[in-house]
């Protein structure tokens, strides 16, 4: 009986707030509706198209040479940021070289002035007497002429009958036979009456080239290679040829032999190797 | 064992196949891109008979209408001589004779091989027809597609160049 009389006094006092909650309720649920992903995507899909359609027509006006000449401006105006970007690719390529190159240089020093009891030594001091600077004398034996390989060639076939290497690397038949076919291929060409090519160079390494009798002598060389250097290694290459190459087919050498004998005339001419 | 090296020079006109020939037979170290630079290429390959190690040292001429347009030098001390020619283009072997006469007068005395190929474009009755118009006879019909006779022209060449029967 209590119970009744307080539910009627409740839905009395109520009565406004409970028709309020129902709105918001309904309101809640049109709300839930509209924003449902079917709806999201059914308001939204018209949008986005002319958007896309805008972007889509203003990239073809900058398209072609508009494009190109942005670009341009771009570069002019922001080089600082370009060179910013482009530097940790670049620099670090010509760091390595350039560190790699100073790393062998200072090797060769190093291990010159380690040196310090060594005849070198006492000869750089007693140069130094006439003026002679330790420190050129040290770049120069730095940057001494090496033969990395050395290689006795038939002059018609291109057939190696003998070779040297420091590094064995190369297919020394191959590189004999590319440079008789490049040695041919430039003596054709110019046709001098007599001439015969005698060097080539490729980046720091120089290929000599001594001719004599049916061969041709070949001795790459690494280093800086003078003029002087050049005359007296040829020289000493002709001296070979006419004491081993001009009796070649009368002793019939195999090509062991002629190695063997190339190998120690090279040591001979640069004891260093 | 013994190890001589042997120059070998392939010639014959341009797109026979000689570089894929070549190809097939060894591995390359250089690009082929010399050929239109210098007009050669050297490959190598090492052929092994029973008593003898043979270095081929396989000359890869680029290929001329005419022989005759072949600096000579380098022919200049060759061993032996393969002419390649294409069996489904007769212009390519029309002038065989020829070239072969011009070649033997810088080399007398040297042994040559005259190889068809692309015989895998050809069917059997075409490659008859072909065979019979052909104006020398020739022992080696050869496919650097397939690899079809490839090892053999080189191996009976070496045996050739250093007198060993076939």
């Amino acid at each position: 009986m209590e119970d009744d009389i307080l539910r009627q006094l409740k839905s009395i006092l109520l009565e406004e707030e409970s028709q309020k909650r129902a709105v918001l309720e309904k309101e809640i649920m049109a709300l839930k509706n509209e924003i449902s992903p079917k709806q999201i995507s059914l308001r939204l899909e018209p949008m986005v198209s002319q958007k896309v359609e805008e972007i889509k027509s203003n990239m073809s006006a900058l398209s072609g040479e508009a494009l190109g000449v942005a670009i341009r401006a771009q570069i002019r105006n922001n080089k600082e940021d370009i060179i910013d970007a482009l530097y940790p690719i670049m620099g670090n390529l010509i760091q390595k070289f350039i560190q790699a190159e100073l790393e062998k240089l200072a090797d060769n020093i190093n291990k010159q002035i380690d040196d310090t009891l060594s005849w070198q030594s006492i000869k750089r001091e007693f140069l130094g007497l006439f003026g002679i600077k330790q420190n050129n004398q040290l770049m120069t034996a730095a940057m001494k002429p090496q033969i990395e390989e050395g290689m006795v060639i038939y002059q018609n076939s291109g057939l190696l009958i003998g070779h040297y290497t420091s590094k064995g690397t190369l297919d020394q038949d191959m590189i004999a036979g590319m440079l008789t076919a490049i040695k041919s291929f430039v003596e054709d060409a110019f046709q001098q009456k007599g001439g015969n090519l005698d060097m080539i160079q490729y980046g720091t390494l120089k290929i000599i080239i001594q001719n004599s009798y049916k061969y041709y002598i070949v001795a790459i060389v690494s280093g800086a290679v003078d003029t002087n250097y050049k005359f007296k290694l040829l020289r000493y290459l002709s001296l070979f040829a006419e004491r081993h190459l001009s009796k070649l087919q009368e002793e019939n050498l195999s090509e062991g032999t002629v190695s063997a004998l190339l190998d120690k005339h090279i040591k001979e001419f640069d004891p260093d190797l | 064992m013994q190890s001589i090296s042997k120059k070998v020079v392939l010639v014959g006109n341009f797109g026979v196949g000689k570089t894929s020939l070549t190809r097939r037979f060894v591995f390359q170290k250089f690009a082929d891109e010399y050929l239109t630079t210098l007009g050669v290429k050297i490959d190598k390959k090492i052929m092994s008979l029973p008593d003898l190690q043979v270095n081929l040292i396989i000359w890869d001429i680029a290929g001329e209408v005419s022989q005759t347009k072949v600096p000579k030098s380098y022919y200049l001390g060759a061993n032996g001589i393969i002419y390649v020619f294409d069996l489904t283009r007769p212009s390519t072997f029309k002038h065989i004779s020829e070239d072969l006469d011009y070649i033997q007068q810088l080399l007398p005395n040297i042994p040559y091989i005259l190889a068809g190929n692309k015989k895998d474009l050809l069917s059997e009755d075409e490659l008859k027809n072909t065979i019979s118009g052909l104006p020398l006879p020739c022992e080696y019909l050869t496919s650097a597609k397939t690899g079809e006779c490839v090892e053999e022209i080189f191996q009976d060449l070496t045996k050739k160049m250093t007198n060993r029967s076939a």
